[in-house]
This record gives structure tokens, C-alpha cells and sequence, in this order.
């Protein structure tokens, strides 16, 4: 699974194919921009030239890769996208070709889910992947592009932005900034949560009670940092200044992640100076700590750039360094990134890589890994959880497992296969003999009741009801989170109450009732199937053959795909591209913190539009 | 269902037959109940009119509001178009009301990293596109909100903070409940404050009333069919202990001295009892029932129970607002206009 991350990382990463200015990071525009200097637009509007009507490449490069298989079904004249702006004939392939041009800036938006109103046939078209390039490459060729040199690294720049410190991030950076181990992030105000993650760039705002909360925390940290270890310098009686200010350059570099300013250090040591002068240097210094954990250059990441030509940006050297120890670690830079923005050896991919292969080798990657895998498929919901039979020790185990699975098969390296139908896995003691077994640690599973992701107790337990299985909790799970198909939620008017609890019959026989009512089964035939392939698991995860008396029916079926049990469903999904290109997708989600699609909400025909 | 409310009844205005002006289903319940489709929650619109010189123009509490993050499912107050954010957490609101205010040098100290930070924020601000800058924008706003919330004092003597506990335990449920309208009635009655919200859980609420004995959580419960008479029986059980909490409200607000009127604060409150769905079970805004207590000065003929008929929400909150002095006659994209009967 980190053999992803990285792809994903050198993939966005490499920005040029020109040598000199080859570097791992990402140029930025100037797009918004307000320089005070004058723009010189004469690289805007039209194309000074058309590129020619090249049918054979339009032919072996768009149509047979991408529009052929995911366009031309509804986008045919017969098709029900037949009356659209997009309409193709297979016979003609220059009539195709001119079909394209003629909505060239439509082309690249709706299948992939960019547009504002959408794409009736969903989002079918996800980014860093071969069809997503295909069509950038047509689409830059209908703008007079001529450029027919395959590029797999999107070189579009991106904007020039801030990222303010997601919750965990601020405790992972304090940890290492200051040595002090807290839990502020669960109790500072709760940032907006899209698409279920709660690092989205454009969300991350600091509104007044955040702002009250930094506060608070910035005084409570600098009151309890050990200033007197970290001081470069032994204050002695006529030094006192120049001490202070050698260690406001010291810990205001690594607290801002690059070199304090001459002005910096003179606002911050004034600060001191009167501090200082009432209650003595140290007092003086916890201040200016205070003062700096509260400052922008702390709170945010930054990704302004220095200009290198008249409209782009590049990241600078210590910008890089955060943007690999955030992306990896999940925390600021470490000495050697430090060491290697300030010598410059940041620069190239080679560089690069061997930054990625030291961190990818320390615990904090690993860390990072099990966070992605909470935040993807929303685990940490287990922290809130009420079940019947439930307990601290049993939440903290059921955690721990998967936490140390997935992190030991992202110490190895392992495949995401591996992830998804892996027998080993490490269940603690309580754990264990919560399902019955003699001895806990890390067991090989029989892969057929238990074995893989699907199984682990976390996913099984956030995804039941608080005294019985969930199937519709639990194929919503598999919808959205492991093939981002994003389901929308029961239309107004429609009764939605199952069956009574006291009705008899077994779980499963109580939610066929979905499928059998038509109003119910145009989104529970996407959901109930794959859900009801967990029913040997009840509400903590603990197999169970039958139920009321009933042998439990644990067949299932994935889009046509027929399967029995959760194990099979592992396998089916593993096999499948969707689920492939969503976990990566998540990934890149979870890392680069952006939204770039809304995901369709068009997959149930019943569904109506709500709110505002 | 009410019955908690019994002692107050002379202080009650039950609605019935209510729809909202827009908005179904929980979602787009949630976004419109106080909003009606406009970009800034009825809580907002009077905070900005009666709250410009309190300390805090208005608090925000919840009791569990943020277990999932925020989303149009767990918020309820808008202020042009952006969330604001609940504090689910009486141990903190405890010390933004109470904390070491009042210490001239601690707050020169604080006032003076106050001013540093803004001048880094501005001089970023003016290296960035105008894209970028609402995050700085923002983040200078709450500064200004930081800045009036530090200096301002109280009026009244500090309370015994609250023990600890995790705020996030769902079996807490009742106690961060108890804790946010007490640290409510106070914020208002020590003059904080003008305007308070006090949210409980959230839409598709999966708090489980494990204090009155209920194992499933309150959706689950609320989705329950007549035939199901056991966890109708369950369901109607968690309703009953959100009045009692409504009652707790009013029994506070009714039982602390107004030290403006020298009436109680009940007397010059106008408490809203709001939530977003009608018929939970089938998703609709229509027929949703709203509890307004308190008579704002007068301004409601209380002691009845209204059938509105049809009216919608936006004429409710377009009333509330008239009753704060707002000079409105539609609220959000509604336009019902106020609800005389109410009056």
C-alpha cells in the first residue's frame, strides 16, 4: 500500500521534462496572484494556432482507450445521453473527433465529476489515471497544444495556498517541536468534514473558537516545555539578550520549518525584552513560545513559492521539506530534512527519493499509514460508539488491531492484497478472548470466517447497530468508502422503518424486505447484497453460525459478482479496478487534503435533491 | 411527551402544523431549520443586532455535536454561508467564561501576541491571491472575536469549574447536557452574553440513552415501525428526557434573578425548542414540531398550543426576529412573513 503512496507522490511530483528545472515539487501558479507587478497576458485566450485534425491519433490515443469504452454507450445517438452536446457515431471517426472539439471544455470536466451541475452518468473518470490523461492530452490538443509526447506527470500548476495544521498533525508537530505528548486535537474545535475527511484544505479555517483554543494551548505548552533544554546557549549574566535571541532563531526555524527573518527575530526578541525585564529570561522566553504557536508561519503549512519567472512559482527548499515530512509523516521536518532544504539537496528526484526511502523506514510512516486507513474507512467513529457488550478495553483492543496489521504490512511493504486478504493479524488478549480463543498476538487466520480487512473487529463493530448486525450500515461502507460510490440518502416520504425487531426471523429476512419493495430496492439493490455477506459477524465482530434458530446465509453478490462471506468479498474487491483506483484515490485525498470531484449522487434513480 | 414542561405551561407557545419553508429530509432538515434557506442562522442575525457589545456576541454550545465533524448533518448555525462551530466541551467553555480574566498584565501579555500575529497575518495576507485570503480573512475575524473575549470580565463570581470527564463518552451524554445550560443560564445572566444555542447530538443521532436503559441509538430508534411497539415505546422515551432537559432550561431561567429587571431571566428570554424533521421516520419538514417558551418582554402571548396550519418556519423565525427589534419582514428565502397568531 505505501508502494502506492510513493507512486502517487513521484507521479504529481515530477513536474517537468526540462532538466534545469527539474524538481520534486509542483510548480504554482500566479493565478489570483496579486503581484503588484504587471501582468503580461499574451500567453492567455485564443490559440495562435489550431493543431490539425489528426484522426489516426485522435483514433489510437482517445477514442479506443477512453471514449469507446466509457463514453460511446450513453453518448450514442440511440443512447440515453443521445440528446446531449456529446453525440458520436463509430463510423466516422473525423465526425468524433469534430464531436469533441466542440465541447473541448466540457470534455475533461463531466466524466470525472469536476462540474458544478455534474455528470448524469456519474463520476466514471478518476485523476492519475491512464484515461484521465488521455483526455487532458485532447483537450490541450483542441486548445492548440501540439504536444504528442506522452506524459505521465500532470505539469498543470497548482494554486498557490495555505494549509492550516489538520488536529492531529498539531499534536504529532508539538510532540516533536516540544517533546510534550497531548490530546488537544480532541478537544479543539471539530473542523468540517468533506467527503468524511477532516483534513480538507479549503475547511480548514480558524474561526474565534479555534482561535481561543490555539491560545489556550500555546500558553499551556509554553508553560510546560522544557525551554532550559532546548536553549542553544548558556544565559550568563551579560549575554541574556544575545542568548534569547539565539534561541528564538533556533526554536523559531524549526517552529516556522524555515529560517526566522532578521525582522522576525527582533519582533519576537522585544517581545522578550519586555517580557523579561518583570519576570526574569525565562518567563520572557515562554512568551515568545506562546507567541509563536500561535503565529500563521506555525499554524500553517505553506505553499507560496518563490517566483521564478513572470507567472510561476516554486516551492522553495523548506517548503518541500514540510511537504514531504506532512505528506509521509504527518508532522514537522526532522533534522536531516532540515539539513537537506538548507544545502539545497531537495531539488531533484533523486534527492527526493532518498528522503522518501530514510522516512518511509521510521515508525512515524507507519503511523501515518494506519491513520490514512482510519480516516478512509472512518474507524475513528469508534472512539464515539455505544454497543451492548461494549467496553474501553475492548475498543482499545479492537483498534490495536488494526493499527498493528496495517502497520506491519506497510513496514514490509507489503501489497494492498495483502491488506485485504492477508490471515495474519495481530489480535490482543482481549480481543482474542472476546472471540473465544485461548491466545492473543499475532495469529494466523483460517481465511474463510476470519481473514483480512473485512474481518478486523473495528470495521465490523463502527458498522452495526448497537445489538445487531448491520447490513445496510456495512454495504454502504463497502459502497462508499472502498469503492467511492457515493450513495445518496432515502428520498422525503418514503417509510424507511424496517421491521419490527420482535417480528421474527433473522436479520437478513428482515432487510430483504428492501429489495422487495420498489421504491426501497433502486438503492438497496447496491447496498443490502453486498451487506448481507457479513452476517456470520453480529454487532462486536464475534462469528456466529446461526441466528434464531436459523442457519446464517452469508451469500452475497458485488455488482453481479456472486460470493459468500466477507473473505470472498475481500478477494472480489481486491480483484477489482474500482476498488484499486479508490484506494488510491482516497489516498491522494487523504494526503494532497483537495476535493477535485464531487462524487456522483446520480447512481439512484430515485433520489430527489434536498436542502438548500 | 411535554409533560416536563408542565410547570411552565403559561410560559409555552407548543407550534404545531409547522413546515419549513424548505429543506426535507435530515440533511436539508438541518440546514434550513434555522436558516430558512438564507446564508446566516436566526441565532446569527440577532446576535449581530443585540450582541455587537457583549463580550462573546454569541456562544455555541453542544452536547456531542461533533463526533462525525462538521457537516450540514451536525450543524445548525450559519454565519454567511460558513458554519459556526458548537464547543462541545463545558471544561472549555467553563474557561472561556471563567478562566484568569482580569489580570492586567496576563492580558497586556496576551493582547500584545494578539498584535504580532495579526501583523504576520497581514503581511502574508498581502503575498497572496484574493483566493486564498478568506482563510486569512477569517482567521483575522476570529482573532477580533479572541481579542473582546479576553479583555471582557463578568459580572457575576466564578462558579466551581466542572470535574472532568470525557465530554465525547456517549454515557456522559446527560452530564455535558446539565453542564452546557447551566454554563448557558450563566453566560446570560452574568450579561456575557446576549444569544446562546445549545445544540444536542445532531441529525441521524447515534447517541444511545443508555441512561435510561436504551441499547439502540436514537436514529435507529426513530425509524421504528408502529408494529414495533417495543422501540416505538423506546423512542418516545429519549423524547421524553430531551423535554426534561428543556424543562431544566426553563426551571434555570426561571429560577435566576434578572439583575437588569429584577424580574427572572425567563421573564426576558425567548427560548426556542427547534428541530429539523416532522415525520423522522419518513424524512419530511412538514408538521414539525417547535416548542417557543418565555414571552421576550411580552412581545408572544404565551400559555397556548398554536395549530399553524400549514404556516411555515421562515414566519416563525421572521416573528423571533421582530421580537429582538429586527426591522425584517421575510426571513431567509421565505416569504411568509410573521406568524401574527403568535402574538
Amino acid at each position: 500500500m505505501i508502494r502506492s503512496a510513493l507512486t502517487v507522490l513521484l507521479t504529481v511530483g515530477c513536474s517537468s521534462k526540462d532538466e534545469t528545472t527539474a524538481s520534486a515539487a509542483a510548480p504554482v501558479s500566479s493565478d489570483g496572484f496579486d503581484s503588484g507587478m504587471p501582468d503580461d497576458h499574451s500567453d492567455t485566450g485564443a490559440p495562435a494556432t489550431a493543431c490539425p485534425e489528426d484522426v489516426e491519433l485522435f483514433e489510437e490515443r482517445v477514442w479506443k482507450p477512453v471514449l469507446s469504452t466509457h463514453c460511446y454507450g450513453c453518448h450514442a445517438a440511440d443512447g440515453i445521453a443521445g440528446t446531449t452536446r456529446l453525440v458520436f457515431d463509430a463510423s466516422t471517426m473525423l465526425e468524433n473527433l469534430r464531436a469533441t472539439s466542440s465541447v473541448s471544455d466540457l470534455l475533461l470536466v463531466k466524466p470525472t465529476g469536476l462540474h458544478t451541475s455534474g455528470h448524469g452518468g456519474g463520476t466514471l473518470i478518476w485523476p492519475e489515471t491512464d484515461a484521465w490523461s488521455a483526455l487532458e492530452f485532447w483537450v490541450n490538443w483542441t486548445d492548440g497544444i501540439c504536444d504528442t509526447v506522452e506524459d505521465a506527470c500532470g505539469d498543470e500548476p497548482l494554486a498557490r495556498r495555505l494549509w492550516r495544521l489538520d488536529h492531529d498533525q498539531y499534536e504529532r508537530t508539538v510532540l516533536d517541536l516540544l517533546g510534550v505528548s497531548t490530546d488537544y486535537g480532541d478537544h479543539f474545535a471539530a473542523d468540517t468534514a468533506v467527503e468524511g475527511y477532516r483534513n480538507d484544505a479549503g475547511a480548514l479555517v480558524i474561526s474565534g473558537l479555534l482561535a481561543d483554543q490555539y491560545r489556550g494551548a500555546a500558553e499551556d505548552l509554553a508553560s510546560v516545555a522544557d525551554i532550559a533544554g532546548m536553549l542553544p546557549c548558556t544565559p550568563t549574566e551579560g549575554n541574556t539578550t544575545q542568548c534569547a535571541a539565539e534561541f528564538i532563531d533556533d526554536f523559531g526555524s524549526r517552529a516556522f520549518r524555515r529560517p526566522m527573518t532578521a525582522d522576525e527575530v527582533e519582533t519576537y526578541l522585544m517581545l522578550w525584552a519586555d517580557v523579561a525585564a518583570d519576570d526574569g529570561f525565562f518567563e520572557g522566553l515562554r512568551w515568545v513560545v506562546a507567541g509563536m504557536l500561535q503565529s500563521p508561519h506555525f499554524l500553517y503549512r505553506m505553499e507560496l513559492g518563490l517566483a521564478d519567472s513572470s507567472d510561476e512559482f516554486r516551492l522553495s527548499d523548506w517548503e518541500i521539506a514540510s511537504e514531504l515530512s506532512y505528506l509521509f509523516w504527518g508532522t514537522m521536518p526532522d533534522d536531516a530534512l532540515f539539513d537537506a532544504a538548507a544545502a539545497g539537496m531537495l531539488r531533484t528526484p533523486e534527492h527526493i527519493e532518498a528522503q522518501v526511502e530514510r522516512m518511509m523506514a521510521d515508525d512515524r510512516a507507519l503511523e501515518s499509514a494506519a491513520h490514512f486507513v482510519d480516516a478512509w474507512l472512518q474507524l475513528d467513529r469508534i472512539e464515539s460508539i455505544a454497543r451492548v457488550g461494549w467496553s474501553g478495553e475492548l475498543r482499545q483492543a479492537m483498534i490495536e488491531q488494526t493499527h498493528e496489521t496495517v502497520k506491519a504490512l506497510a513496514r514490509t511493504d507489503e501489497p494492498l492484497s495483502e491488506l485485504m486478504l492477508g490471515p495474519t493479524t495481530y489480535l490482543p488478549e482481549t480481543l482474542a478472548s472476546h472471540y473465544g480463543l485461548d491466545t492473543g498476538g499475532w495469529v494466523e487466520q483460517d481465511g474463510e470466517t476470519y481473514g483480512g480487512l473485512l474481518t478486523h473487529g473495528s470495521l465490523l463493530t463502527v458498522y452495526a447497530l448497537g445489538e445487531a448486525s448491520s447490513p445496510v450500515h456495512r454495504g454502504v461502507a463497502v459502497r462508499e468508502r472502498m469503492l467511492c460510490e457515493e450513495l445518496p440518502p432515502p428520498p422525503p416520504n418514503l417509510d424507511t422503518s424496517p421491521p419490527a425487531a420482535d417480528a421474527g426471523g433473522t436479520t437478513r429476512e428482515k432487510y430483504e424486505v428492501h429489495s422487495s419493495l420498489p421504491e426501497c430496492a433502486s438503492c438497496h439493490s447496491l447496498i443490502d447484497p453486498i451487506g448481507f455477506g457479513f452476517e456470520h459477524y453480529d454487532h462486536l465482530g464475534r462469528w456466529r453460525v446461526e441466528e434464531v434458530g436459523q442457519p446464517i446465509d452469508a451469500s452475497g453478490n458485488l455488482d453481479g459478482l456472486p460470493f459468500i462471506g466477507a473473505p470472498e468479498l475481500g478477494a472480489l474487491l481486491t480483484d477489482d479496478p474500482r476498488f484499486r483506483a479508490c484506494f488510491v484515490e482516497s489516498w491522494r485525498r487523504w494526503v494532497f487534503v483537495t476535493t477535485p470531484a464531487p462524487m456522483t449522487k446520480a447512481m439512484c434513480p430515485s433520489w430527489t435533491p434536498c436542502g438548500r | 411527551m411535554l409533560e416536563a414542561l408542565t410547570p411552565h405551561r403559561d410560559r409555552l407557545l407548543v407550534l404545531d402544523g409547522m413546515d419549513f419553508s424548505t429543506g426535507n429530509n435530515h440533511e436539508g432538515g438541518m440546514a434550513a431549520m434555522l436558516t430558512a434557506g438564507g446564508p446566516t442562522s436566526i441565532d446569527q442575525v440577532v446576535a449581530s443586532h443585540i450582541g455587537t457589545e457583549s463580550r462573546f456576541a454569541s456562544l455555541e454550545l453542544g452536547a456531542q455535536t461533533s463526533l462525525w465533524g462538521g457537516s450540514v448533518q451536525t450543524r445548525m448555525c450559519y454565519r454567511d454561508g460558513a458554519f459556526v462551530t458548537p464547543d462541545d466541551s463545558p471544561h472549555n467553555l467553563f474557561d472561556r467564561m471563567f478562566g484568569d480574566v482580569g489580570d492586567p498584565v496576563l492580558l497586556a501579555r496576551r493582547q500584545r501576541l494578539l498584535d504580532i500575529n495579526r501583523d504576520e497575518i497581514n503581511d502574508l495576507r498581502s503575498r497572496l491571491g484574493l483566493e486564498e485570503r478568506h482563510l486569512l480573512d477569517a482567521h483575522l475575524e476570529g482573532l477580533d472575536a479572541v481579542e473582546r473575549a479576553i479583555a471582557g470580565g463578568s459580572s457575576c463570581e466564578s462558579p466551581v469549574a466542572p470535574a472532568y470527564y470525557d465530554p465525547m463518552s456517549n454515557d456522559n451524554f446527560p452530564i455535558v447536557t446539565q453542564h452546557q445550560i447551566d454554563l448557558t443560564v450563566q453566560a446570560l445572566a452574568c450579561g456575557m452574553t446576549q444569544v446562546a444555542t445549545l445544540q444536542l447530538s445532531h441529525t441521524v443521532g447515534p447517541t444511545v440513552f443508555s441512561w435510561i436503559g436504551q441499547t439502540d441509538g436514537h436514529h435507529s430508534l426513530s425509524h421504528s415501525a408502529d408494529t414495533d411497539t417495543a422501540n416505538v415505546a423506546n423512542f418516545v422515551a429519549c423524547e421524553r428526557w430531551y423535554a426534561e432537559q428543556f424543562a431544566y432550561l426553563l426551571d434555570q431561567l426561571s429560577s435566576t434573578a434578572d439583575p437588569a429587571t429584577g424580574g427572572t431571566m425567563l421573564d426576558t428570554t425567548l427560548v426556542l425548542w427547534a428541530q429539523e424533521l416532522g415525520d423522522g421516520r419518513m424524512h419530511t419538514c412538514e408538521s414539525v414540531p417547535w416548542v417557543l417558551a418565555g414571552n421576550a418582554g411580552g412581545f408572544f402571548r404565551t400559555g397556548r398550543h398554536l395549530h399553524l396550519g400549514g404556516a411555515t418556519h421562515d414566519g416563525v423565525l421572521t416573528s423571533i426576529g421582530q421580537a429582538f427589534g429586527l426591522e425584517i419582514e421575510t426571513f431567509g428565502t421565505g416569504s411568509s412573513g410573521p406568524i401574527e397568531s403568535l402574538r
